[in-house]
């Protein structure tokens, strides 16, 4: 009862098929998966690097943070992320609760600086606690601050690096 | 019959070999970047805790004193701190509380009790500073301490106090004994110590990690004594977030905390003590901060 040459070949075209979808959609999956973890460990790697260079001293005043920013973001473009940065100065108590990108009292007193000091985008708003690139990063590195206006007074600090990847 | 019965066995076959793939390929990409993943993290940590080495260089003892004026409810003041919350009142000595002496400020009759407030006096000495001040002994004129570790009025020899208990001389070659029964200098470099990594190690404190901070006699590579631990004794408290109970099963130094199976992880920065009577000598120290994810709640 044979149904021709072709026709005896037909059902092995089945798992055959479906073989090769499989594993065309495994290896994309695959890709995709080891992209992303890629992506994150540079993101990481390139935020451990930036803070080699940016806490190097352990001391990070007023005058320095204004006048290094633009350094700051030059090593992060080197590096192919995009970051922003804050210097908390938790001067009296490290208080874990506030929020690190929020600008409450933007005056020179303010007790936290940022750089660039105009917001980078995402999507259409500024970037926020509840506005944060999909792929972002944040680490946060202690380093001493100005706790007065005379930079006389240091306290404790944190530095934190708010990195993402540019596309 | 028979040739379509053998392509749909080679079919099949083709298919089982896939599948063999797939899974290898998932048990690939499942491990890739783990232990990348890994070595990031413990390079955080590493690098977080270098930079805590740098800035107690520069951070003002005095600015850690306002670290009690902070908390208006004293329960939130704690909340970040200890896990449970409102089980570890200020001021009170607790077991699993390892911070809890450093909110008072003051104790009726036992002036040597002090909590960070105690701090503001020391003004802008940097807490590498006042911990120097710590280790080094007391040299004052022809008023000096003798070994016996009380005030005598008799000059005398005074190297390296080398005791972590608060305080500028004494005990030089005796055991280190709570800093309320000698009259020595207050240099509390210890209080300063615990003051500024109970502040800055609350990311990780959060995150379930436990540290120790030793001070090491470089040269020898022996541990800096501190005195014997005792709960109603505030000098005694060791600069760590790990609960001591007391110094048969309490931990001591970062080596016991590895010695517990611990995964340690530990970054050392250098620093040197001039000699009390010789100025022109130095003792190099180092201090080791150990960290460890912990395993359970406390401890």
């Amino acid at each position: 009862m044979a149904i021709g040459p072709i026709g005896d070949d037909i059902p092995s075209i089945f798992p055959i098929v479906l073989g090769v979808v499989l594993f065309i959609g495994v290896v994309g999956y695959a890709n995709s998966q080891v992209d992303a973890k890629n992506s994150y460990l540079e993101i990481r790697k390139s935020v451990l690097s930036l803070s080699y260079v940016i806490v190097s001293s352990g001391a990070l005043t007023d005058a320095d943070f204004a006048a290094r920013c633009p350094q700051f973001s030059d090593y992060a473009t080197r590096q192919n992320v995009k970051a922003f940065f804050s210097l908390k100065k938790h001067c009296k108590n490290v208080d874990l609760s506030k929020d690190i990108l929020a600008d409450t009292d933007p005056s020179p007193a303010s007790d936290t600086l940022f750089c660039p000091s105009i917001r980078p985008k995402v999507g259409t708003a500024d970037i926020s606690a509840t506005n944060l690139p999909k792929d972002f990063q944040i680490l946060s590195f202690p380093v001493a601050v100005d706790c007065d206006a005379t930079g006389k007074v240091k306290g404790l600090g944190m530095f934190n690096i708010i990195a993402w990847r540019s596309r | 019959m028979k040739k379509g019965q053998a392509a749909l066995f080679d079919s099949i076959m083709f298919l089982l070999f896939v599948s063999g793939s797939i899974a290898m390929m998932y048990q690939f990409f499942t491990a890739y970047g783990v232990a990348q993943d890994k070595t990031m993290r413990s390079a955080y940590v590493l690098a977080y805790a270098q930079d805590i080495g740098k800035s107690v260089y520069y951070v003002n003892a005095g600015s850690l004193s306002k670290i009690a004026d902070a908390p208006a409810d004293p329960d939130l003041y704690w909340r970040d701190i200890d896990f449970s919350a409102g089980s570890c009142p200020p001021g009170t000595a607790t077991a699993g509380c390892p911070y809890s002496d450093l909110a008072q400020t003051s104790v009726a009759g036992r002036p040597g009790v002090w909590g960070c407030k105690y701090l503001e006096k020391f003004g802008q000495l940097t807490v590498l500073e006042l911990l120097k001040y710590d280790l080094v002994g007391a040299q004052r004129g022809s008023t000096t301490w003798d070994t016996t570790g009380g005030y005598s009025g008799v000059t005398s020899s005074y190297t390296l106090d080398a005791c972590l208990d608060n305080k500028l001389g004494k005990a030089n070659g005796k055991a280190c004994v709570p800093y309320d029964s000698i009259a020595a200098p207050d240099a509390p470099g210890k209080l300063a110590l615990r003051c500024a990594m109970m502040q800055v190690m609350k990311p990780f404190q959060a995150a379930g990690y436990r540290y120790f901070v030793d001070v090491v006699r470089a040269d020898v590579t022996s541990s800096v004594r501190q005195p014997a631990f005792n709960l109603n004794d505030y000098s005694t408290w060791r600069v760590s977030n790990a609960w001591q109970a007391n110094v048969g099963t309490g931990w001591m130094s970062c080596d016991d905390a590895k010695l517990a199976g611990n995964d340690i992880l530990t970054v050392g920065f250098p620093f040197r003590v001039p000699d009390a009577v010789d100025i022109t000598k130095s003792v190099p120290f180092e201090v080791k901060i150990c960290l460890w994810q912990s395993r359970q709640n406390r401890g």
